[in-house]
């Protein structure tokens, strides 16, 4: 009887090690793949629920800062409607009044642009020149990284 | 007896300390999927060109220049080469062009040009009106993280 006792008590320690150590390994490796896929910013809150950004490889995390948007349907400032989409994709003028008035108006040096994946390059380069011409030194595109969940 | 104690003391401490790590484990990957955002927003910086000047002085290496224009369905690669000539100094160059007809071609094309003259980091690249936001930032991705170009130039399509 004894030596049966103790082969099992033995026997039932080594498997619940057995048993934790790939929960364990599995755990970590979770807990690694959260912390490199996720950020600790803010939720993305975007002005028109149907906008998606374009994903990309880079890996610098963006700060806050003032963020003008191009959506399916409008062009925003810090989440303000300030124009049409289509009339300046349509446009042949460089560039774009009213979003050139409100960036003026903020007088910063520090810009971000989130535009929908599908925004073309003609409308996309406009409000790059309109935020060059309104005195923006440093523009900045905020994309989602490709590592995200 | 002895013996016997101290090694199931032994045993206990390392299932104590294993059920601790699995217990912490336990709670801190719910705690960070509640907690962090699951997307990731990074920034990608961009540079427009002015079209009229230059905004730094010229490379004054062998490839002066680089330029990738992109077409609908095909791409032109061009470098600025200074001549071969002794007494060429800078801004005596030539023009090599080449047509390209997908990404992968013209990335194997400007990965050999980035070998003859590794010191040069800046590009400048023309999208069609018609190319999407992820087009452009595809190709930059590929430039500046594949290539090693550090410096990206963006033009007004034509």
């Amino acid at each position: 009887m004894r030596p049966l006792f103790s082969k099992k008590y033995r026997s039932a320690g080594q498997l619940s090690i057995a048993t934790l150590a790939p929960m364990v390994d599995i755990f970590t490796i979770l807990v690694i793949a959260v912390l490199r896929a996720s950020s600790p910013q803010a939720p993305l809150i975007l002005p028109e629920a149907s906008m998606e950004l374009p994903i990309s490889q880079q890996e610098t995390i963006a700060p806050e800062l003032l963020v003008l948007d191009i959506g399916k349907d409008g062009i925003y400032i810090d989440g303000f409607r300030v124009t049409s989409r289509q009339f300046w994709e349509d446009s042949n003028t460089a560039l774009i009044t009213e979003v050139y008035q409100s960036l003026q108006q903020q007088a910063k040096t520090h810009v971000k642009i989130r535009v929908d994946q599908d925004v073309p390059w003609s409308l996309l380069s406009k409000a790059l020149h309109t935020a060059q011409q309104a005195g923006y030194q440093d523009i900045e595109m905020l994309v989602i990284s490709n590592t995200s969940l | 007896m002895t013996h016997l104690f101290r090694k199931q003391h032994g045993e206990n401490d390392t299932r104590a300390a294993f059920f601790a790590l699995a217990s912490l484990m336990m709670i801190l990957l719910p705690t960070l999927m509640m907690v962090t955002n699951p997307e990731k927003i990074v920034s990608v910086p961009l540079s427009l060109s002015s079209g009229t000047g230059q905004f730094t002085a010229p490379h004054s290496g062998i490839v002066e220049k680089i330029s990738v224009v992109a077409h609908p369905k095909s791409f032109t690669v061009s470098i600025d080469v200074r001549k071969s000539d002794v007494l060429a100094s800078s801004g005596s160059v030539e023009t090599k062009t080449w047509e390209l007809e997908s990404w992968t071609d013209t990335l194997k094309r400007l990965e050999a040009i980035h070998k003859m003259d590794s010191e040069q980091q800046k590009i400048s690249l023309r999208p069609t009106k018609n190319h999407s936001a992820q087009d452009v930032i595809q190709w930059m991705d590929a430039v500046q993280l594949q290539l090693g170009f550090t410096e990206v130039r963006l033009e007004h399509p034509e």
